[in-house]
């Protein structure tokens, strides 16, 4: 094939092999997602186009759960829709046997509009609309309490049902890691969190039946959820001893890492992450050490990131290359900070998506908004390219396809490949249609001549 | 009720023996009270012998001042000789009295009125056999045996016994006929006589005593028929030496064949743990054969059964008369592993310890039990080495208190956490799985054994409550290779909505498409402790066994919402996973009438010829469908579907049955605040 002129340049070596920075030859590439050439999507599905691999969400569910279970009986995953939230991924994670956990009135009407009822959803969230929150206590979610004003809120609406409803009630604590969050839920080492209990275990119309604690996001350390289980475990037979109450789930939270990369890490994360077997065997040998197996309350787990990020590709094309006034190499994409949000917090790995055979040089990659913020990646190694080029972004299965923004572009189609292959549009890419659907010109500014 | 009817009618068939009858059961009443006893439980069967009593001088002497006087001391007699005896027969042999106290005081009767001539000179009377249709007769010789049980020479009263006893139970009238001619043909045949054997009132001893084994102490079955037949022929005996020996004295041998026979056989099946025997008497034997039949199919427990040593889903690797290991003395053991979807019980490479998913994994207790014998420090073989030295590994030996041993074997060195002595309960963890011993790979073996050595056999056994990997709920299973199981934990949650209490009231709405009533169930307490479910005359018990609801008896009418609910909820595994399980109902609760009847004496002949399995399943945390499908030689005979729904604080909320093309709903009415 027909090779791109490319003017020379003078990079500083360090002597062949024993060059710590890398040798810098490149091979790196991912040409085939589940056996389908990246070429072939693109070419039926446009560019940029997001990928899922249905076998991987599988697989990685399938592993979760068997590590988890074998170390404690009563585990139950509860899908965190926040993280994704497109109604063929959410459905492959409920065949496998999730629940659904919801933080708002729009995500918890999607859950029950795919078939999920009110009694297999986790209702979280610092503000829960009055309405959604009446429903939610109607079909009998599984309710965790973030502040005393709601307690006041769900009392209101159960003395006008006049049921007797349950509900948990979400803790922070200090299990070690920076940052802490507080923000969310009751303090447990103050008493507060007591104090919560107490108000609610006085009252007549609420049930205290399960306590909630979600620590962070991407935490590393199996310690941290050691110290967690422990405290929980600890308040539980608190509550139970003192105000009589009998607590029937406790609900960790997530925060497992996926393989991205983390901004300000210097080593990869298969080197600092521990595995999944180790994070279910510090909580799940926790558990058995300090309950008795008459009480064995159920145990919720709401990991998004870890299960799903991995199952996730962005296909996009190289539009253009620009060098910079200091010699820098960029290349412009057509997906940018719109659809990839999260490379706020991550260097997400990029793979070039042809063989391709060249040395490689640091390049900067730009998305297509006429933005000075939209940079993709701020600095990665990789051949020569032309435009045209296919790009493989992995892992963005968490986060972007749901905080990606209709900003300037429309948004792309999103696919899924099958287990046996086949790709399927999951979410249809948008047109104008779309995008001034819930648009309302007055009519007063319909006339105009320019 | 229809029996204790008909049979009333039939002793006023003659009024002079109906009316000494009754006075005998009224003075032996009068006696009760009078002497007032503070203990001893009174029964309405204690009548039954001074009614016997009563009628025996009732169908000898006409009613006059003496025949008065004898009655009274006679019923007293009798009644105090069936509570006494009662008490020495209960105390040293747990064996009825039957009517032995009849026999003994009603012959006495007879022998101290030999001299009394003037009874005999004012009241002695003589019946004379009375028939109506020319039947032949070894066809009358059958009535008039009914007949005299009661005295009278009229044939109409046994056809009233006989239309009674039909009615009552089929398999009683069966048993009435086959042991009535059993008895006859073969005492003619010994006598030679083969018309005049019909005209011996006695063989009603043959009738009795085949009703009383074949069908009320023992199940029936063919087996209990051929014993009640082979009773029947050693009777012939019996009833030959007191017909001779009682001749001598001018004495009727009444029952005494009849108890003699069937005391001594009662009291052998009992010494021999016979399982035939009747343990619980429903109303007729045909209740009694539906209820021992879907009780030992529903409970199975001929072997112990034990939890899974372990947490989520692990692969039976060898199972009883495995292969590899498990023979001789110890085969029945069984080994579990871990796989994934391709049946690879390692991730990455297989030979590291460390990427067996089992390895390391936490091992749990299967029973509740003192440990007895812990071994901590044998080391983990490389993968595809084996120990044969010390070949069970770091093992757990806890002793069971129903009498046997469970060794759990191969943990991983230094695992062990309870020391010998303590006391661990079960689901409690005892180690991690490990690759000590004879193992190649990591897993986890098990056996139960008789005794603490190594040369003490290995016991069979199933595991209890536990599901396999497509949801599927077992009570009991027998392990088998490559069988995918994991255990079953109950839910907090549901295990207090099924907390019933004693005094808890619930209300529901019954509407089966004609008529809507409200009904109010109670729960109480029976007069054996046992917990039960209470709507009007209706009883329906209940027990929580470890992770499961059920139902397992319903006493009273034919028409109860109590029979809804067993019929609809057989049992509920108290989980939050969405389980699948299968269940067995009497037919009593599935059918009613002609089709329940005839199945029933079709099954005392073949208890497999019918079945009555219910398959149920959940379809959201809270919901459940079960459906009832009755067989009689595989074709479908009756089918019912159900809804249910279970309430969130107490019990159920709501039931929706179709059944024979109708719809029931039942719905629980709000408790008000």
């Amino acid at each position: 094939m027909k090779r791109t002129y490319e003017k020379p340049i003078f990079l500083e070596q360090n002597v062949g092999f024993a060059n710590k920075f890398q040798s810098g030859y490149y091979e790196k590439m991912t040409t085939k997602i589940d056996g389908v050439p990246v070429k072939d999507i693109m070419d039926n599905f446009g560019s940029p186009v997001f990928v899922f691999s249905e076998k991987t969400i599988r697989e990685t569910i399938r592993k979760y759960n068997r590590a988890f279970k074998t170390y404690y009986p009563k585990i139950v995953f509860a899908w965190s829709y926040k993280t994704n939230y497109l109604g063929a991924i959410c459905s492959v994670l409920h065949t496998e046997g999730s629940i659904a956990e919801v933080v708002s009135e729009f995500e918890y009407e999607k859950a029950r509009n795919i078939g999920v009822s009110g009694d297999r959803i986790i209702f979280n969230g610092p503000y829960k609309r009055s309405g959604i929150l009446k429903q939610a206590v109607e079909e009998n979610a599984i309710i965790n309490i973030d502040n005393f004003d709601e307690i006041y809120r769900i009392e209101e609406i159960a003395l006008q049902l006049n049921k007797k409803i349950d509900v948990g009630i979400r803790i922070n604590m200090n299990s070690g890691i920076y940052p802490q969050w507080t923000r969310f839920g009751f303090n447990y080492e103050s008493g507060q969190a007591f104090s919560a209990a107490k108000r609610i275990a006085k009252s007549e119309n609420l049930n205290l039946n399960g306590i909630h604690c979600h620590m962070g996001t991407y935490i590393v350390t199996t310690k941290a959820y050691m110290v967690e289980t422990v405290k929980l475990v600890e308040f539980m037979k608190i509550l139970e001893h003192q105000l009589e109450v009998d607590i029937e789930y406790l609900d960790l939270g997530g925060g497992f890492p996926s393989k991205n990369r983390l901004k300000g890490v210097y080593l990869p994360p298969d080197f600092t992450a521990p595995t999944i077997e180790e994070y279910a065997k510090a909580i799940g040998e926790t558990l058995l050490a300090n309950v008795s197996p008459e009480k064995f309350p159920t145990v919720y787990l709401e990991s998004g990131r870890s299960i799903i990020d991995e199952s996730g590709y962005l296909l996009t094309s190289v539009t253009a290359s620009k060098r910079l006034l200091d010699g820098r190499k960029t290349y412009i994409l057509d997906a940018g900070v719109n659809f990839l949000f999260t490379t706020t917090w991550y260097d997400i790995p990029v793979k070039v998506g042809i063989e391709i055979e060249g040395p490689a040089e640091d390049v900067t990659l730009y998305g297509p908004l006429c933005m000075n913020i939209d940079v993709v990646r701020e600095n990665v190694k990789l051949p020569p390219l032309s435009p045209g080029t296919p790009l493989v972004f992995n892992p963005v299965g968490a986060y972007c396809v749901t905080q990606w923004m209709q900003f300037i572009e429309y948004r792309p189609n999103v696919v899924m490949i099958s287990e046996s292959g086949e790709v399927e549009i999951i979410r249809e890419a948008e047109t104008l249609e779309d995008v001034i659907a819930r648009e309302r010109i007055p009519e007063r500014l319909t006339k105009f001549e320019l | 009720m229809i029996l204790g009817v008909l049979i009333a009618v039939a002793t006023f068939v003659d009024l002079n023996t109906g009316l000494c009858g009754i006075i005998a059961i009224g003075t032996a009443a009068l006696f009760r009270i009078i002497t007032k006893p503070s203990k001893g439980g009174y029964h309405p069967f204690d009548y039954y012998n001074p009614l016997l009593v009563g009628l025996s001088i009732g169908v000898r002497f006409k009613l006059s001042l003496l025949t008065f006087i004898l009655i009274l001391a006679s019923a007293i007699l009798t009644y105090v000789l069936t509570v006494v005896l009662k008490n020495l027969l209960g105390k040293y042999t747990a064996l009825p009295v039957l009517s032995l106290p009849f026999v003994i005081v009603s012959s006495m009767v007879y022998l101290a009125t030999l001299r009394s001539s003037n009874l005999f000179a004012n009241v002695l009377i003589y019946h004379s056999p009375v028939t109506y249709f020319d039947l032949p007769i070894w066809i009358n010789g059958y009535f008039f045996s009914l007949g005299a049980i009661f005295f009278s020479k009229n044939i109409i009263v046994g056809y009233l016994i006989s239309g009674a006893l039909l009615i009552h139970s089929r398999i009683m009238f069966f048993l009435s006929i086959a042991g009535y001619y059993t008895g006859a043909l073969v005492t003619g045949e010994f006598n030679a006589a083969h018309t005049t054997t019909y005209q011996d009132m006695n063989y009603f001893n043959y009738i009795l005593i085949a009703i009383a084994i074949g069908s009320i102490y023992l199940i029936p079955s063919i087996k209990s028929y051929v014993i009640a037949l082979f009773a029947v022929l050693g009777s012939y005996v019996v009833l030959g030496a007191t017909e001779v020996l009682f001749q001598n004295f001018s004495l009727p041998v009444f029952t005494l064949p009849f108890n003699i026979t069937v005391l001594f056989f009662i009291y052998y099946s009992s010494i021999i743990n016979s399982r035939l025997s009747t343990y619980t008497y429903l109303k007729n034997p045909e209740s009694n054969l539906d209820y021992h039949i879907n009780y030992t199919k529903r409970f199975e427990l001929t072997f112990p059964g034990i939890a899974l040593p372990f947490s989520g889903e692990w692969t039976i690797s060898q199972a009883f008369n495995g292969l590899i290991t498990h023979k001789g003395l110890w085969r029945y053991g069984v080994d579990f592993v871990i796989e994934d979807e391709q049946n690879q019980q390692f991730s990455g490479s297989a030979d590291v310890l460390k990427n067996y998913y089992a390895f390391s994994k936490p091992v749990l207790s299967p029973i509740a039990g003192n440990v007895v014998e812990v071994i901590n420090n044998i080391e983990d073989n490389a993968v595809g080495s084996i120990n044969r030295e010390d070949n069970w590994g770091n093992y757990v030996l806890i002793y069971d208190l129903r009498g046997f041993y469970v060794k759990v074997c191969h943990l991983e060195m230094g695992s062990v956490i309870p020391a010998t002595g303590a006391y661990v309960t079960v689901g409690q963890k005892i180690g991690c799985c490990g690759n000590s011993g004879y193992s190649p790979t990591p897993h986890i073996h098990i056996q139960l054994q008789t005794g603490v050595n190594n040369n003490h056999p290995t016991i069979e056994f199933q595991f209890e409550q536990v599901a396999d990997n497509n949801s599927n709920f077992f009570n009991r299973i027998t392990p088998e290779k490559d069988m995918v199981l994991t255990p079953v934990f109950s839910s907090k949650k549901k295990k207090r909505i099924f907390e019933l209490l004693l005094g808890d009231l619930m209300e529901f709405s019954i509407d089966d498409g004609n008529s809507k009533k409200n009904e109010t169930i109670e729960v109480i307490l029976d007069e054996n402790g046992a917990s039960c479910l209470k709507c009007g005359a209706a009883l329906l018990y209940f027990e929580v066994h470890k992770n499961v609801f059920r139902f397992y008896k319903y006493f009273g009418p034919t028409s109860s919402i109590l029979k809804y609910f067993f019929h609809a909820i057989p049992s509920i595994p108290l989980c939050d996973n969405n389980l699948i399980w299968t269940d067995r109902l009497s037919l009593n609760i599935s059918l009613r009438g002609f089709m329940k009847n005839f199945i029933l004496i079709l099954q005392s002949f073949y208890w497999d010829i019918a079945d009555n399995n219910v398959n149920c399943k959940f379809t959201g945390n809270y919901k459940f469908e079960t459906h009832n499908i009755t067989r009689l030689l595989s074709r479908e005979v009756g089918s019912t579907k159900s809804e249910v729904k279970i309430h969130d604080k107490k019990f159920i909320e709501h039931i929706r049955i179709q059944k024979n093309g109708s719809i029931i709903n039942i719905n629980r009415i709000k408790e008000k605040n």
